[in-house]
């Protein structure tokens, strides 16, 4: 028995079962490396998510799919930084800033 | 009842499918991110930092003693001097330690919070690895889940299971197959594949 046919086969290639889940991965690094969020802030909500899940009873939570619970992450995330609410600041480049780094309003005027 | 199950599970999946699409599309439509940001970044875990880093890391120790032990010692510091490709910053790289296979000893690497696999050596885990089945049973019962897997080690052998958390990022360093003397470092790195940098198997025999 197997626990998985990719187990012992997989010499280099990322493993996805479908390009969705390739995309939600690259989604989620992507907004972190244009510093979005701390890397360490989507671990601790898929950390979260997870335990939520296994908190459920198992005749409600359904059948575990990693990917699910990196959706369900990515998600919270870009609601909690209002990555799609709030206004888009740019710089002079016209690239986006992200708001955690974005330069204080100067109040003095 | 199973057919429902399916059904259901159909479902999700077009469901998670579609919100991923969405997301994206809004996302660069925002200008929050570039038309190919993702494609970048997939790009760079795919080609740049993958397990032919760990390949690279491993096959130094097996050459080179003095390395292997520093490695041991103190990981990030050891594979700096590899100057390998620089990793996505604080993605993975930070807390990377190395555990050492040797006569009557192996080690496995399980993730009980999956989400701490040092993706910038190994590259992107097994589809698998993931599995809370396997997360478990890995830590109750390795020589059993080991042997399932293909890899038989004799009674004697003490295995070493480590569960990778935010503070210590776990891999293996495989023993060197025998008959390798004569091999390049390109030849060994060849023989370091992904999973015996997690343990569940031996580097690859010389052939």
């Amino acid at each position: 028995m197997k626990l998985h046919e990719t187990c012992t086969t997989d010499q280099a290639a990322p493993q996805f079962d479908h390009e969705w889940q390739r995309r939600a991965f690259g989604l989620a690094l992507a907004l972190s490396e244009f510093r979005h969020y701390d890397w360490s802030e989507f671990q601790e909500g898929l950390i979260a998510t997870i335990g939520e899940w296994e908190a459920m009873p198992e005749s409600e939570r359904g059948q575990w799919q990693y990917y699910d619970h990196w959706v369900t992450t990515l998600d919270k995330l870009v609601d909690r930084h209002e990555l799609l609410t709030a206004p888009v600041l740019t710089d002079a480049d016209d690239h986006a800033i992200p708001h955690d780094h974005a330069i204080p309003h100067d109040h003095d005027h | 009842m199973s057919s429902d199950l399916f059904k259901y599970n159909d479902e999700r999946e077009a469901a998670s499918a579609a919100k991923v699409r969405a997301l994206e599309a809004l996302l660069i439509e925002k200008g929050v991110i570039g038309s190919d940001s993702v494609d970048a970044v997939l790009d760079h875990f795919e080609k740049i930092a993958g397990p032919f880093n760990g390949a690279r890391i491993v096959a130094r120790a097996w050459v080179d003693p003095a390395f292997k032990q520093r490695l041991i010692d103190d990981t990030p510091t050891a594979i700096a001097e590899l100057q390998l490709p620089v990793g996505m910053e604080g993605a993975e790289g930070e807390h990377m330690a190395a555990v050492a296979n040797g006569p009557g000893v192996h080690n496995l690497i399980i993730c009980t919070l999956c989400s701490c696999y040092p993706w910038p050596v190994l590259g992107l885990p097994p589809y698998w690895y993931k599995d809370p089945t396997f997360r478990s049973r890995a830590a109750r019962e390795p020589r059993k889940v080991l042997a399932e897997v293909g890899l038989d080690l004799p009674a004697d052998t003490e295995i070493k299971v480590w569960d990778s958390s935010g503070h210590s990022r776990w891999f293996v360093i495989p023993e060197r197959p025998s008959g390798t003397e004569d091999f390049t470092d390109e030849m060994l790195m060849d023989l370091v594949t992904t999973e015996a940098m997690i343990g569940v198997a031996l580097a690859g025999p010389a052939s």
